[in-house]
């Protein structure tokens, strides 16, 4: 081994690899390679008796503080958004499931008295959803009505369910 | 460089904007980039301003990073350009830093370290400090915060042969002058 190999050794190797026993022994009785050895070894441990220094808390605080206003509010609204915007639709998807599945499959599952009694119970409630929804009927007859409804229903939704959040988000902040 | 624990989900929370999530990401990056800010200006009191630049442009620019891509090496390529914006605003002034100001963790050395070492330490240290900015900034990174040459090279946006090349001068720099300043403090 001459001093080339080690150099060239030591700047081929990745940091934490063990140095090889032959390097170790040229460095015994060569000065030169016994620093470049040693500089080596102090290198990999550099992390440890060179401490990484610690932020001053008040650059810290204003770095964080720009998290709760400008831009970090509005990366806020656009979460709440988003997450508003997919449960909306979530919902829309369940409610026009429900009501053009649900009639047939409890028709098809539950007995006729059953559904009598269902029916008595909540007359009072879709005897005036029934007449509000047969206003919009003729609406569901044109593709762009269907496509209007829709898009008022997602609208209600999304505005109802963004409203929520919102709400819970400002009650957060202020506790 | 120690791995941070749920960093995708955290900077997955971030991008939805949660403060919480950004300041444990910066939390576990801080210390890493100033280390190397203050590496590479020489100057702690500058070195802090640059740190809290580069959390800022983090801050703005969150949006737009692609979460298929490392956090890690996203962070210290602002850190890498927000200290290369600082020098070109500067006017041309010698590479060289002062000795005596330029080194995270130079001061404070712990008493029971042997002598030999705290000079070999001492000696690194200065030398760092007297190396061109690229060669000290890849040895630094690839040294003091652990990254590997081709997250090096994605930070400095320089090809890994280019980085290869920049290690292999700079170890070889850093060799002459510590054994330099080791013949003129003979343990």
């Amino acid at each position: 081994m001459t001093c080339e190999d080690l150099l060239k050794a030591l700047d081929e190797r990745e940091p934490g690899e063990a140095i090889p026993e032959a390097l170790r022994l040229h460095a015994e009785g060569c000065p030169d390679c016994a620093l470049a050895l040693r500089l080596e070894l102090a290198l990999q441990e550099a992390p440890d008796w060179s401490p990484r220094p610690a932020l001053s808390a008040a650059a810290r605080a204003r770095v964080l503080s720009r998290t709760r206003s400008g831009r970090g509010f509005w990366g806020v609204i656009q979460g709440v958004f988003e997450e508003s915007a997919l449960t909306a639709g979530t919902l829309l998807l369940l409610i026009a499931a429900g009501v053009f599945v649900l009639p047939s499959v409890l028709r098809n599952t539950l007995k006729p008295q059953t559904l009598e009694a269902a029916d008595r119970v909540l007359a009072p409630v879709l005897g005036p959803l029934s007449d509000l929804v047969s206003q919009f009927a003729p609406l569901a007859h044109q593709a762009w009505g269907v496509a209007l409804l829709g898009l008022a229903g997602f609208a209600l939704l999304f505005a109802a369910v963004f409203t929520a959040r919102m709400m819970r988000l400002e009650a957060r902040r202020a506790f | 460089m120690d791995p941070l624990p749920e960093e995708k989900l955290l900077v997955e929370r971030f991008q939805k904007g949660d403060a919480a999530s950004f300041a444990r990401l910066m939390g576990h990056y801080e210390s890493y980039v100033l280390g190397l800010l203050w590496r590479l200006t020489g100057d702690r009191s500058t070195a802090e301003d640059l740190c809290q630049e580069t959390f800022i442009k983090v801050l703005k620019g969150i949006r737009s990073f692609r979460r298929d891509s490392s956090f890690k090496t996203w962070v210290f390529r602002i850190a890498h350009n927000t200290a290369l914006d600082h020098a070109r605003s500067r006017r041309p002034e010698t590479e060289e830093l002062d000795q005596n100001a330029g080194a995270p963790g130079g001061a404070g050395e712990s008493p029971q370290r042997h002598v030999e070492e705290a000079q070999l330490h001492e000696a690194v240290e200065r030398a760092m400090g007297q190396l061109p900015k690229a060669q000290r900034e890849v040895l630094h990174m690839l040294y003091w915060d652990g990254l590997t040459v081709a997250e090096i090279a994605a930070a400095v946006g320089s090809p890994e042969g280019t980085v290869k090349t920049l290690l292999f001068r700079g170890r070889k720099a850093l060799r002459e002058r510590v054994a330099s300043f080791c013949r003129e403090v003979p343990a």
